[in-house]
């Protein structure tokens, strides 16, 4: 033994300092994540809904909670860093179709699109991750090839085989069109072009029999957001929806399946309230109605989650500084169909809810 | 085994000394850049709230908030760079000393009777221990800090934060993942053995062949890296995840082809 001096003493020190960060590393709890479910309609539905959580700690960790109890947690590391988590959610033609440089990417609710214009054609490509679909068109056309650095193009609206797209040119001078690709005829039909304002931005929102709706946001000369506003263009005039202002500055809508309203949430509340509240605006009768349902708990405001899907709302806040109230309603009937609460057993704070996803 | 385990000491003990030296200077020097660092803050703090005639909270928020953790390691990103620098030098040193020393120890060494290969895990092994070493005093520095930072500055003053501060290059040596010391160990393998080929190719070739060599070596890594990856960009055969598991492979074969031909030098082409 005492030949190997030098190397035990090295080796030691190297070995006890090492396991003694190995220890605090292992030492440091994650959340312990467990569904307790309040009120439930259809049980089988409760596995479709997967609530993402990600943790600011020490040791970065990420949570992915069913709401029928089943619980996975992937802790995240270099070799995992490597690999994009994003491109796994889809099939790899659909992935290596949105990498390619001059295809331009946008996602409304579950679906992702992908278009790609060249001189004489649009390439349309479209996966639905709740229905694990995937759809392909070339459609004809005849418009200019946008610059990659200086244009955008985004899905807003789909409509069946009609889908609604913002193309946005930033050159010297601002300008916006809405193009329509017909899917079922192959064809791009230019609906409309505007050119904007210097410091204006225009996000279009919906298209329905009463014309296009679209979000207005205007700018002062330090960019900061001075005004923002719904519109509806019913070919004949514009006319700003006044009763969706509060909303406007959120900008979280949907529009409802039929296309006649359009639903509104996110707006900003107290910092604590056990209602969940939501507007619809009725493009016929040009009204905002109100609607709100009573949670168990007082919920926090801010951090908290909401979305609709399948016309359906989810709500996701913090009701204390660990665990979570889960609110799913049926915006139809104004009816909570699910209400449940994530709790953690280790209380860690610090958690945000990154994304929820609903298959069908 | 006996062999290895020898000549690991060998290699450990005629290092000992100069490693032990620069693990203490380390550990020394930071602590006190600690020290420094509280008392120099509190120093500015008092010299303005004298000068300018401040309350403690408006002088703190004149010095852009209370003294973080960070700031006060502040001086240890220099400290793991020059313990970078000095294991990179030592991967030369180590093969150089037998060559140039007085004893000309490397007469010694090629002569022992059993396979080259050991001479190579054992000089490889000898690094490595002194890089888990470097990394686990740093970790323990890291520890100590935190007691000298909390007792040295008041409460009020100091600034909430994780274990080991907002330091970007204690945050990528310390994730607290497991896997993440292993692949950082691994990145230092592979950099030694880079360093180990160099040398063992300079000592087998004249001077102008052993340059060409080495230049042909790295080419072998860098070429086929920036091809690959323009025909990815050009085609968009792969998609990102699956080039990455390509690139991946790639480096863990080209791992492979340096370690082969250290062994090769080592046994068919090095001279004394």
């Amino acid at each position: 033994m005492r030949r190997y001096k030098e190397m035990i003493i090295v080796g030691s020190i190297a070995g006890v300092t090492l396991l003694s960060y190995f220890g605090y590393a292992a030492s440091i709890k994650g959340s312990d994540y467990e569904v307790e479910s309040i009120r439930k309609e259809n049980a089988d539905a409760l596995k479709k809904v997967n609530i993402e959580i990600e943790n600011g700690d020490i040791k970065p960790t990420r949570y992915n909670i069913q709401l029928d109890g089943q619980i996975h947690s992937e802790s995240q590391n270099y070799i995992t860093g490597l690999f994009n988590s994003y491109a796994a959610d889809f099939p790899a033609d659909f992935y290596r179709f949105l990498s390619k440089e001059d295809v331009f990417t946008s996602e409304m609710g579950s679906r992702t699109y992908g278009i790609e214009v060249k001189a004489s054609q649009l390439n349309y490509h479209s996966y639905d991750r709740s229905t694990q679909k995937q759809f392909k068109k070339t459609l004809s056309h005849r418009l200019t090839v946008p610059d990659r650095e200086m244009a955008d193009i985004r899905v807003f609206h789909q409509d069946g085989m009609n889908v609604y797209v913002q193309r946005d040119d930033h050159g010297t001078k601002e300008k916006s069109t809405v193009l329509l690709l017909n899917l079922a005829k192959g064809k791009v039909e230019p609906l409309q072009s505007e050119q904007l304002k210097t410091n204006q931005e225009r996000h279009y929102v919906a298209v329905n029999d009463y014309g296009i709706v679209y979000r207005e946001i205007a700018y002062d000369a330090e960019g900061v957001e001075k005004d923002s506003a719904y519109y509806l263009d019913n070919g004949k005039g514009i006319k700003r929806i006044k009763a969706l202002d509060a909303y406007a500055a959120e900008g979280n809508f949907n529009a409802a399946e039929n296309s006649q309203s359009l639903i509104a949430y996110g707006a900003s509340d107290s910092e604590k309230s056990k209602s969940i509240k939501w507007s619809t605006y009725d493009f016929k009768t040009n009204q905002v109605k109100q609607h709100k349902v009573e949670g168990q708990h007082a919920y926090r405001f801010n951090g908290s989650y909401t979305m609709i899907a399948q016309g359906k709302l989810y709500h996701i806040a913090n009701i204390n500084d660990s665990d979570f109230q889960v609110t799913v309603v049926d915006t139809k009937n104004e009816s909570i169909s699910y209400q449940g609460i994530i709790k953690d057993k280790n209380a860690k704070k610090n958690r945000l809810v990154q994304d929820v996803t609903v298959s069908e | 085994m006996k062999k290895f385990f020898m000549l690991s000491n060998e290699e450990i003990k005629r290092s000992f000394k100069l490693y032990l030296s620069i693990l203490t200077m380390l550990v020394i020097v930071e602590l006190t850049s600690v020290v420094y660092q509280v008392l120099h803050y509190q120093s500015k703090l008092e010299d303005l709230m004298k000068k300018e005639r401040l309350t403690e909270m408006e002088a703190v928020d004149q010095l852009n908030g209370p003294l973080t953790f960070g700031d006060a390691t502040n001086y240890f990103k220099y400290m793991i760079a020059i313990g970078i620098m000095f294991t990179i030098l030592y991967a030369f040193q180590i093969w150089y000393r037998d060559w140039y020393g007085e004893s000309k120890y490397i007469y010694r060494l090629l002569m022992l009777p059993g396979k080259r290969i050991t001479i190579l895990l054992s000089k490889l092994t000898t690094v490595l221990v002194f890089v888990c070493g470097f990394m686990g005093i740093q970790w323990i520095t890291i520890l100590i800090s935190r007691r000298l930072y909390e007792w040295l500055l008041p409460e009020h003053l100091q600034a909430a934060s994780k274990i080991i501060g907002e330091s970007a290059a204690l945050n990528m040596l310390y994730t607290f993942n497991v896997i993440d010391t292993f692949v950082i160990l691994a990145l230092a393998l592979f950099v030694i053995t880079m360093v180990f080929l160099f040398v063992l190719t300079e000592r087998s070739y004249q001077k102008g062949k052993a340059l060409l060599t080495i230049a042909k070596d790295v080419a072998l890594l860098i070429v086929p890296f920036i091809a690959l990856r323009y025909l990815f960009d050009l085609t968009s055969m792969l998609i990102p995840n699956q080039q990455v598991f390509v690139y991946l492979s790639f480096i863990l074969i080209y791992f492979i082809y340096i370690s082969w031909k250290c062994v090769r030098l080592l046994n068919h082409k090095v001279s004394i």
